[in-house]
């Protein structure tokens, strides 16, 4: 009991500190109040202007991606085109292809004349293809092929959950299927699909992947990027207009929130149903191919397009208007990783981290989860609310914050291997609890009290009986903990730095040089760590013996 | 008998309680504010070997009683001893863990660990001993499969939960809790999860291990059909008050109010406006919206009084009894059950329930017939 409060005391401090602290740095200085950074703010004109073009993107990809997620999870629930391993497939694509690939990748793909889309076409067509990595559109395209994902997880689950007595209650009372489902069904749905909405504004709008890889060549102004340039382009670093952004960032996030909470609250909308009955599938015909089709194409064009454009690059060691199978070689991969260069320091400083950060992550968060869901009381509950922190706020914001706070004194870590592991374990504890925390709750008090009244004490009942019940669970937290750290760079971008390189600043600082294969070798070892490490717990965490 | 501190009629006066719960309080704070009071100054004894039912409808406060004995909830006030122990006390602030009190407990899933052998469940409370009295892994194991052996489930020792029965579970269950030798053990509903045939058969087997171990049982359930079976002492709960703790042929035959009466089986009644005590052993006449009604009053002078009688012990006939009880009814429907037939009849507008005997009275749905009840078997109660 004392050691689970204390442990979750340290880290509730471990976060309100950056964050005061930046609060702190930005507002006030000598003795008083101090609002100058809005001046500076205002002052620069790619920031002003990119809070609107940040808006105009991401509502735009948004949309794109709620729609495709809407469409692809009414395909797979509710009619006869679902493909099952599509389905059991679709949540692990972050996974597999982390952002800070995948957007690299679209750059290979997709950039005037040499992109090899582009070459595709001039291949096929004899024109220059028309396709353009570094323009708005090229942008909105891979923030939704992203964002789609998200929105289909969360309204496929929501869909399979709604009762489906009120989709054939409307069918019985002569409604068509398409009035039932505009009728019935969508506004059933609309807190579902207004949290597709948040989630995908909330990871598109924090990610630095994307418009530091596309919109950064490009001149288009997008705030993460932005953000950074405050930081790391201008000397000495400019905290304060920084964090203004930051906070608009946080705000326009929070907008959505309440928005969607208060669709949420309005009540009006469909609910789970007692019965666990699965709706009866519409049979498409014909059409359930083109409709299959279309679900592989979208998968094909999420994974399969930006992953070969890597490997295309990396195996060839260079990237250029010419493709010549001839020359590929797993030789030109292992040239990026020299001894004692930097590309070989960022991998194993990564790997290293993510090692750390999963094994001793995973264990805390099963241990808070344990805390938190076996405790009602309120400080408790505020106390999980703070500590969640990190799941609602943009990586990079948080990351500022540890820069100020951790990286010079009174600890003074800037530029250690210490600093990026504290800052990783803060960010992605909670994410972790996000796994345990149904699991842990799922494991019942009954069980947890039969060992209390067995004789076993609170450490014994956390490790005869919680660990090895959670432990699917807490594995499973483990690797997106470790696919997490491996793929970052909303949190590297800030806190790594040529003395602390990570796989993320390191792709970062290569893209900027325009060292392309470098990029996609590193990018090409992220997938390939990522899936080997999801593939592998897929399969653990399937063996029990009690299941 | 209807003191609910006495002693049992089994139990010898010297024999001391395995389990004394004084004067317990335990008050929970709602999201509103507000207070309520679950358990309200709640006095028992539990002596060697006896089984008390703790009965109640859901909220009055039977769980919450139980988990404050366990451990598992604080009370707010009063003192829990088990084997001479004081486990809970406010005043001398003892409050120990439910991991030092030494008690078993049955929970209503069973709470069998997944992911542990049926062996692993049960020598689990052998492991949680202090390492100067926690036998050897040798000891363990034959301890472990010779309370298998004795409760019928040898062999299973590498089974998981999910692998066996209900009843299997359940023994195992019984098995974990009587494993550290304790002499008590704390039941929470576990009949409550199976359907009506098996919870028959499992009621039985656990009365059966009950002699056969001797141990003293604290038992919860809503059930009055397995509280009247299970218990040698019943206490009735109703807002975190026992309302009555007596042998289960007292609490059904004499009741101790309305509540009570209604809870543990169906019921007559009719209201009384005034009562004169006519004879010496509370033998008394009441007014009745019906007239005058005689019966034994079972409440204080002053109470608010029902005339309570249950469905078994009214007569139907066609012939006018002599009954100073008696009125005349028209059978609105009769249900034969086969050992006995349900009739409901009006007396005016007011309905009641006669069950009688077999299928012999030949009185069809929609004639007249008289029922009458004999004043030895009329309660005048308390209405609560």
């Amino acid at each position: 009991m004392m050691f689970n409060v204390g442990l979750l005391a340290v880290f509730i401090i471990g976060l309100l500190y950056p964050i005061a602290k930046a609060l702190v740095w930005a507002f006030y200085s000598d003795g008083s109040w101090d609002l100058s950074a809005f001046g500076q703010f205002a002052a620069n004109d790619d920031a002003m202007r990119s809070v609107p073009v940040t808006l105009l993107i991401v509502g735009c990809a948004s949309l794109v991606a709620t729609t495709m997620g809407l469409v692809l999870a009414y395909l797979n629930e509710r009619t006869d085109a679902r493909m099952g391993l599509f389905t059991d497939m679709i949540p692990f694509i972050p996974l597999l292809m982390p952002s800070i690939a995948g957007a690299f990748g679209w750059v290979l793909a997709l950039s005037p004349r040499i992109g090899y889309v582009n070459q595709l076409w001039m291949a096929i067509f004899g024109t220059a293809g028309p396709f353009n990595a570094f323009s708005v559109p090229a942008l909105i395209f891979v923030y939704s092929i992203h964002g789609t994902t998200f929105a289909f997880l969360i309204i496929s689950a929501a869909l399979r959950n709604l009762d489906p007595s009120l989709e054939e209650q409307s069918r019985l009372c002569g409604a068509s299927r398409g009035r039932t489902l505009t009728r019935v069904v969508l506004p059933a749905m609309l807190p579902s699909i207004a949290a597709a909405v948040l989630l995908v504004i909330w990871t598109t709008m924090g990610g630095l992947a994307v418009p530091a890889a596309m919109a950064q060549p490009a001149g288009i102004p997008i705030m993460s990027v932005q953000i950074l340039r405050f930081l790391q382009f201008d000397y000495p670093p400019q905290y304060g207009p920084a964090l203004v952004m930051a906070f608009i960032m946080v705000g326009i996030i929070g907008a959505v929130w309440l928005a969607a909470a208060r669709i949420r609250k309005l009540g009006r909308h469909g609910t789970v149903g007692g019965k666990t009955r699965v709706a009866a599938r519409r049979s498409l015909g014909r059409w359930k191919w083109v409709a299959r089709g279309f679900i592989l194409l979208w998968a094909t064009i999420v994974v399969l397009v930006p992953l070969t454009c890597l490997a295309l690059v990396a195996l060839n060691g260079y990237w250029a208007g010419h493709l010549r199978l001839d020359n590929m070689s797993v030789a030109h991969i292992l040239s990026v990783f020299e001894p004692g260069s930097l590309n070989l320091i960022s991998l194993l400083n990564s790997v290293k981290a993510a090692l750390i950060v999963a094994t001793i992550g995973s264990v805390i968060a099963a241990i808070f989860s344990v805390f938190v869901t076996s405790r009602k009381s309120k400080l408790v509950t505020v106390a999980d609310g703070v500590m969640k922190l990190p799941t609602i706020l943009p990586g990079l914001v948080l990351a500022i914050g540890f820069v100020l706070a951790y990286a010079g004194r009174p600890f003074d870590l800037g530029g250690t291997f210490l600093i990026l592991v504290i800052a990783f374990l803060l960010e992605q504890v909670p994410k972790g609890t996000l796994t345990t925390d149904p699991i842990a709750a799922q494991v019942g008090r009954e069980l947890t009290e039969a060992s209390q009244v067995s004789g076993a004490s609170g450490f014994r009942t956390f490790w005869k009986v919680h660990f090895p019940l959670m432990l699917p669970g807490t594995i499973v937290a483990w690797a997106l903990l470790f696919v997490h750290v491996i793929g970052d760079l909303d949190t590297s971008a800030l806190v790594a730095s040529v003395h602390n390189p990570t796989i993320g600043s390191q792709m970062l600082r290569l893209g900027e040089n325009g060292d392309y294969p470098a990029v996609a070798a590193l990018a090409l070892l992220v997938v390939l760590m990522s899936t080997t490490t999801v593939t592998t717990v897929f399969v653990l965490s399937r063996g029990r013996k009690w299941a | 008998m209807t003191s609910w501190q006495a002693a049992p009629a089994a139990a010898t006066p010297v024999r001391e309680p395995v389990m004394r719960v004084k004067n317990l309080m335990k008050r929970f704070r709602r999201n509103d504010g507000s207070i309520v009071t679950a358990i309200n100054n709640i006095s028992f004894d539990v002596y060697p070997g006896e089984s008390v039912v703790l009965l109640g409808p859901s909220g009055c406060g039977k769980t919450t009683l139980l988990r404050c004995i366990a451990g598992l909830e604080d009370p707010d006030g009063g003192v829990i001893e088990f084997n001479g122990n004081t486990v809970f006390s406010s005043e001398a602030g003892i409050n120990l863990r439910a991991e030092l009190r030494q008690m078993a407990m049955v929970f209503q899933s069973y709470a069998l660990w997944p992911h542990m052998t049926i062996l692993e469940n049960i020598a689990y409370p052998l492991h949680c001993l202090p390492a100067g009295s926690r036998p050897g892994r040798k000891e363990i194991a034959a301890r472990v499969t010779d309370i298998m052996r004795k409760v019928g489930i040898g062999g299973l020792e590498s089974q998981y939960p999910n692998t066996i029965s209900g009843g299997q579970q359940q023994r195992v269950a019984l098995c974990r809790a009587l494993i550290a030798g304790t002499n008590m053990v704390l039941f929470d509903e576990p009949l409550s999860n199976v359907d009506a045939q098996i919870r028959e058969k499992l009621r039985d087997e656990l009365m059966e291990m009950q002699r056969a171990f001797g141990f003293a049982s604290l038992f919860v359930t809503h059930d009055r059909h397995e509280a009247m079976v299970l218990a040698d002492r019943v206490a009735v709960l109703n807002g975190g008050v026992v309302r009555q703790f007596d042998g289960p042929t007292d609490t059904y035959l004499h009741p101790a109010d309305e509540f009570v009466a209604r809870f543990v089986g169906p019921v007559n009644e009719l209201d009384l406006s005034a009562r004169e005590i006519t004879g010496q052993a509370g033998e008394a006449v009441g007014q009745s919206p019906l007239g005058p009604i005689h019966g034994l009053l079972r409440a204080e002078a002053a109470a608010d009084l029902v005339a309570i009688w249950r469905p078994e012990v009214a007569r139907l006939g066609a012939e006018e009894p002599t009954s100073p009880n008696r009125w005349k009814c028209a059978i609105e429907v009769a249900k034969f059950h086969g050992s006995q037939t349900e009739f409901s009849v009006k007396v005016g507008e007011r309905a009641f329930r006669v069950l009688t005997h077999g299928g012999g009275i030949p009185l069809p749905e929609g004639s007249t017939a008289w029922m009458s009840v004999e004043p030895r078997d009329v309660q005048f109660l308390a209405r609560r």
